[in-house]
């Protein structure tokens, strides 16, 4: 069963509610404090596999049966065949039994649900991604995608500003380490406070994005944190000169449907399930800032 | 159109019949109150009440329901909604506003994205009889909102009191069908005329239209208006004015049983609640009052315009009446017009 997101004919005849199954493949701890885990998720159903096509920045409805259903964006890319990946972070009921599960357990999902980053505005562009925390998951998938040699051609100057409050809080490790390594990726990874062996950025996202400078002509930005990292990034990436309808924000709300019916996530007359999750600044400019 | 007219004495032959045929809701009493239910004869029905306590959104969209049953079985974990709507279903006695919210309440259940299978079964098995307002209340304020005490859009069959009898419009073929049903007559000139009177003596009772254009470019400066303060130092966020009113649509999810078997519940929520919007984290975007009443205001006012461009709010006073606080939306509407 998938969920109708674009053929109005297909969207009467599916129950949008109803998910399907997927395996858990592989469990891995990303964090020191043991609070972040990816999981891997395999098809069960031959024609779910099929059916699922998604783009960077979308996120799936994960049942965690007896829990209940919350939504996490897919932090792997659509040029990554295999599993489905989402890092999640140990925060209340249901993603605590989520991190008590193991490999070879059943989960529900329902998705790709909402509309990811817009990839094809960004052709021709310089992008500049940035994220802070355990936010850095659908800005991981979308890496991926931009840097994959598929498409790397098609973008200019890729930079990336990611941090953490300490090392061992940041995610992705060996993704990192491998992007660090890449002639077309400048990566900028920072830390809260000075820490030992730590010989890279020290200080708060914000003030890392004015010190690295991303050059704004003919750049994207691609913004993904906690909402304290996203309100004092949004000042220095305008006095960078990014106009607002250049600034990309994935955003986060307590959701339910994931379809615009439960009425949860708004922002404004923008639901951030349908809507978004991501939005460009022009759009959120005016509303009631409650993200 | 069809137009006819049934004596009032014929009308309980005529309620009797449909029961026959179809699963019959309307207005009756339960406990202290009348609300919409099921009815099994039409003694049971209520005629002189405009305002039910609760609207009659949950014979369409349940307070509770359930989405789904899951089970661990040994080919994995099952899922299995619930069967629809079996035998065809009469709403008898829908009021305007009602009616009217019902169509706001399909802008959002039926998209072009996607589509709430639980909602629509029900909309599609259900024959919409409506009755006009001869006597509107001092709380009702359906013309201000765009509604009229005998607007007849999305109803199937339609009655209008002229003394006697009803006149009955049939607007679709759903509609007509009910005429066959019953001792219906062909409506006379003096009929029609007699439902225009009762039309015109309605409206005198009701107040004017607002802008509501003006009121959405009002709001649309509002954000961050002192004019909440004042709104949320009355409001005790109890919630009321959202699970009674007829347009309010949000709900929340939740598993009742264990990991290996139980049900998928879906319950009827309110912007109006601390935890509505509180995340895991223990962020809240909308973190006092202020936040929410402005929540349930734009979005009626506002959003809903932007979007599905209908307005979220019918005129059918449920709220202003049940407000243990007595805030009335009217007045709040008047504020935002004068609130800078």
């Amino acid at each position: 069963m998938t969920v109708a997101t674009k053929s109005p004919k297909s969207s009467s005849l599916v129950n949008p509610y109803l998910p399907f199954p997927m395996r858990i493949e592989r469990v891995r701890v990303e964090t020191d404090d043991n609070m972040l885990k990816t999981f891997e998720l395999a098809f069960v159903r031959e024609e779910d596999a099929a059916s699922f096509t998604f783009q960077p920045g979308q996120f799936c409805e994960i049942s965690v049966f007896g829990k209940g259903e919350a939504p996490f964006g897919i932090a792997s890319s659509p040029t990554e065949p295999g599993p489905l990946r989402f890092t999640v972070n140990k925060a209340g009921t249901l993603t605590k039994a989520l991190h008590n599960m193991h490999e070879g357990q059943l989960l529900g999902v329902r998705g790709p649900l909402g509309h990811g980053y817009p990839v094809h505005d960004f052709e021709g562009h310089d992008v500049v991604i940035v994220g802070g925390g355990f936010a850095f998951t659908t800005l991981r998938s979308l890496t991926q995608y931009l840097s994959h040699p598929s498409n790397r051609s098609r973008f200019r100057d890729i930079t990336i500003i990611y941090g953490a409050r300490q090392p061992g809080l940041l995610l992705y490790k060996e993704d990192l380490a491998a992007w660090e390594l890449r002639e077309d990726l400048k990566v900028h990874l920072t830390i809260d406070q000075a820490a030992p062996g730590w010989a890279k950025h020290v200080g708060f996202v914000p003030d890392i994005v004015a010190k690295v400078a991303p050059v704004s002509k003919r750049a994207y930005a691609v913004v993904c944190g906690p909402p304290v990292m996203i309100r004092f990034t949004m000042p220095k990436l305008l006095a960078l000169g990014f106009p607002p309808d250049r600034i990309y924000l994935s955003l986060e709300r307590r959701m339910k449907c994931g379809i615009g019916m439960c009425g949860r996530c708004n922002i404004g007359p923008y639901y951030v399930c349908k809507d978004g999750p991501v939005f460009s600044y022009a759009q959120l400019e005016g509303l009631p800032q409650e993200y | 159109m069809t137009k006819k007219t049934i004596a009032k004495k014929d009308i309980n032959a005529f309620v009797e019949q449909l029961l026959r045929d179809y699963t019959v809701y309307a207005p009756a009493r339960e406990a202290n109150y009348v609300t919409f239910r099921q009815v099994a004869s039409p003694e049971e029905v209520v005629w002189d009440c405009l305002v039910t306590r609760k609207p009659p959104k949950d014979l369409f969209f349940p307070q509770t329901e359930t989405l789904f049953v899951y089970a661990e079985t040994a080919d994995g974990l099952q899922v299995q909604p619930p069967e629809g709507v079996k035998r065809d279903r009469i709403l008898w006695g829908i009021r305007p506003c009602d009616l009217q919210a019902l169509s706001v309440q399909d802008s959002v259940f039926d998209t072009k994205d996607a589509s709430d299978t639980y909602f629509m079964d029900k909309r599609r098995n259900t024959t919409l009889v409506g009755i006009g307002c001869n006597q509107p209340l001092s709380t009702c304020f359906c013309t201000s909102v765009g509604g009229g005490p005998f607007k007849k859009e999305g109803t199937d069959l339609f009655l209008t009191d002229i003394g006697d009898a009803y006149l009955a419009e049939a607007f679709t073929p759903k509609g007509k069908l009910l005429l066959g049903k019953g001792s219906f007559k062909v409506a006379t000139k003096a009929d029609l005329k007699a439902a225009e009177d009762a039309e015109a003596a309605a409206l005198k009772r009701l107040p004017t239209p607002i802008d509501l254009e003006a009121t959405k470019q009002h709001l649309d400066k509002m954000i961050d208006s002192p004019f909440w303060d004042e709104v949320q130092a009355t409001c005790i966020g109890c919630g009321v004015c959202t699970f009674l009113c007829p347009v309010c649509h949000c709900f929340d999810i939740v598993d009742e049983g264990t990991a290996s078997c139980g049900v998928r519940v879906r319950n009827w929520d309110t912007c109006q609640y601390c935890i509505y919007s509180l995340e895991a984290s223990g962020h809240n975007p909308r973190p006092t009052q202020r936040e929410r009443v402005r929540q349930r205001l734009m979005h009626k006012f506002n959003y809903e315009l932007a979007n599905q461009n209908v307005v979220g709010c019918v005129g059918c006073g449920r709220c202003v009446q049940l407000c243990p606080v007595n805030l009335d939306i009217r007045q709040i509407l008047g504020g935002i017009g004068a609130a800078k």
